[in-house]
């Protein structure tokens, strides 16, 4: 069953009474709403989704952008009731990456801010556990940061791109 | 100073108090022929589980940083990597997500074509699943039986891709290339040998009262926590939760195939297992109404190696053996995506871990963790 816009829409109509002006922006992409929040409520955002019926929390993680000197954050969550899905989107600047956590709205945010903290540096505050999930104690750097280049494509280009021309 | 009475024998005194604490056991990491390398440590009193906490890692093997170094082509064969009981469903959701942001309309041919490779495939796994559960509970027959069953299946995809596991089969616009000769003849009888396998799975392990001991009441997970912590697949199913991605999403033309999604009652391990045995009936069904669906056509576009994925961002998901497989992909214009999350099945599974391990007792852990069915390497990806 493909995902109508009459139930996106009534979705974003509900996002945009419980919170006003914090939403910067809401866009459609390929049947998901993409809603913009500021970094700071962003728990606030994830809890009216809930509350409206997103039950389920799909992921979390992070995306680099240099060229704009901002790590955004993504929470994907899914509502099995009326089938819509909704991506929330918050960005912080890379010097001070700084969001609260979502851990006291969904549960499964845990795992994946653990994740999005080691692997881009996001700090999630008043996470109650920040610890190394999937990396090495020793390993130092943000290796999904893009500014962290694979070690292997400098040593020796791809061969691949021979065929290039 | 504790003074120990020793039954009349004689009196020992200690320096320390000996006191009744809580034990930390740390289980595994595991052989990689199991489920991969899970380390989980508990902390006990006396039998039952006070706290338990999953450590990952041991199979990080980066996954989402050496996409952005890849093309398309090059992904593909990367991602069956991940859950490698079930490569084949890895690949194809990848495919979509590039075949939607270019814009090609794959033939439908090819859709068929991937439709009874994804059911093919989730036989193999389910099959596994079955026979290895068994062996967590301490049946040492039921793997036999199950990595038997599954061979069968993996013999199919053998035969049209050439690997057992890691078929690298799917491309931007469809399949590599048509079912070879002789295909059809052998799929009719491998289904309905799975079908009377389903039969025997149910009599084999349900009739078993030291397997329902073990099973019914054990690790009950409730819809609500499932759906908070992104549990899906048979794991959400058996919760109660109808909740299958192939009845929800457009996309590879399950529509047209009638087919059920059983749902479980209690969410117990006994349930979970139920669950996929009954989906491997279901999918016999999809394949063989696919195979009566297959219309002559080519079987891909032609997309070539050089193929840019054009700027923008989607995310696609797709029903695997063991959940919601899903790739979010933004995308700058070029081969490579511009950042890649690949959202896995059993990473969301078993961070339910710390919740249903709460309280249970210890030969009860394995029982929970094998019911969740999971695969290291798609949960570290």
């Amino acid at each position: 069953m493909p995902l109508e816009s009459a139930t996106l829409d009534s979705v974003s109509e509900d996002l945009r009474a419980a919170l006003g002006d914090d939403i910067l922006e809401v866009t459609e992409n390929w049947g998901h709403l993409i809603v913009r929040v500021p970094p700071e409520r962003r728990p606030e955002a994830l809890a009216v989704l809930k509350a409206i019926g997103f039950d389920f929390y799909s992921f979390g993680c992070g995306v680099d952008w240099p060229d704009e000197d901002v790590l955004e954050v993504l929470d994907n969550v899914f509502s099995t009731k009326r089938m819509a899905r909704v991506t929330v989107k918050c960005r912080v600047p890379r010097s001070t990456p700084r969001v609260p956590t979502a851990t006291g709205v969904y549960g499964g945010a845990d795992w994946h801010e653990r994740e999005t903290w080691e692997l881009f540096g996001i700090v999630f505050a008043g996470h109650p556990r920040l610890r190394r999930l999937l990396l090495a104690d020793w390993q130092e750097g943000f290796p999904m940061r893009k500014d962290e280049v694979l070690r292997p494509r400098v040593e020796k280009p791809w061969p691949g791109e021979f065929f290039e021309a | 100073m504790t003074t120990v009475e020793t039954k009349g024998y004689f009196t020992a005194t200690t320096e320390r108090d000996i006191s009744t604490g809580d034990m930390v056991l740390n289980i595994g990491p595991q052989h990689p022929s199991t489920h991969g390398v899970l380390r989980v440590v508990v902390r006990l009193d006396g039998e039952r589980v006070v706290e338990a906490e999953p450590v990952l890692g041991y199979m990080h093997r980066a996954f989402e940083k050496l996409a952005e170094q890849r093309s398309p082509l090059q992904n593909t064969a990367l991602f069956n990597r991940l859950d490698w009981i079930s490569g084949f469903c890895n690949e194809v959701p990848y495919c979509i997500a590039c075949e939607k942001l270019a814009g090609i309309e794959v033939p439908k041919r090819a859709q068929v074509q991937r439709v009874i490779l994804l059911e093919l495939t989730r036989l193999a796994s389910h099959s596994l699943f079955c026979g290895v559960f068994g062996l967590e509970l301490g049946a040492l027959t039921a793997p036999m039986y199950g990595y038997r069953d599954r061979e069968y299946a993996l013999d199919l995809l053998e035969m049209v891709t050439g690997q057992r596991m890691h078929t690298n089969w799917s491309r931007i616009g469809g399949v590599k290339d048509d079912f070879p000769e002789g295909f059809y003849e052998r799929v009719p009888a491998i289904l309905e040998y799975y079908r009377t396998r389903v039969e025997q799975w149910l009599g084999f392990l349900i009739d078993n009262d030291v397997f329902v001991d073990r099973t019914r009441g054990i690790g009950v997970l409730p819809p609500s926590i499932a759906l908070e912590y992104g549990v899906s697949g048979p794991n959400l199913r058996a919760s109660g939760v109808s909740m299958d991605v192939r009845k929800e999403e457009d996309y590879l033309g399950y529509a047209d195939y009638d087919f059920e999604v059983p749902v479980g009652e209690y969410g117990d391990c006994f349930d979970r297992y139920v669950q996929r045995v009954r989906e491997m009936w279901e999918s016999c069904n999809i394949v063989e109404q696919a195979l009566d669906d297959l219309e002559p056509g080519p079987v891909n576009t032609g997309t070539g190696r050089l193929f840019k994925v054009p700027p923008g961002e989607i995310y696609i998901r797709s029903e695997g053996p063991r959940g919601e497989m899903g790739y979010y992909l933004i995308s700058n214009g070029g081969r490579e995506p511009y950042r890649l999350k690949i959202r896995t099945g059993s990473f969301s599974n078993i961070s339910v871990l710390p919740y249903l391990l709460r309280g249970i007792y210890v030969p009860d852990i394995v029982a929970i963790l094998g019911s969740l069915d999971f695969v290291v390497g798609d949960v570290d990806r």
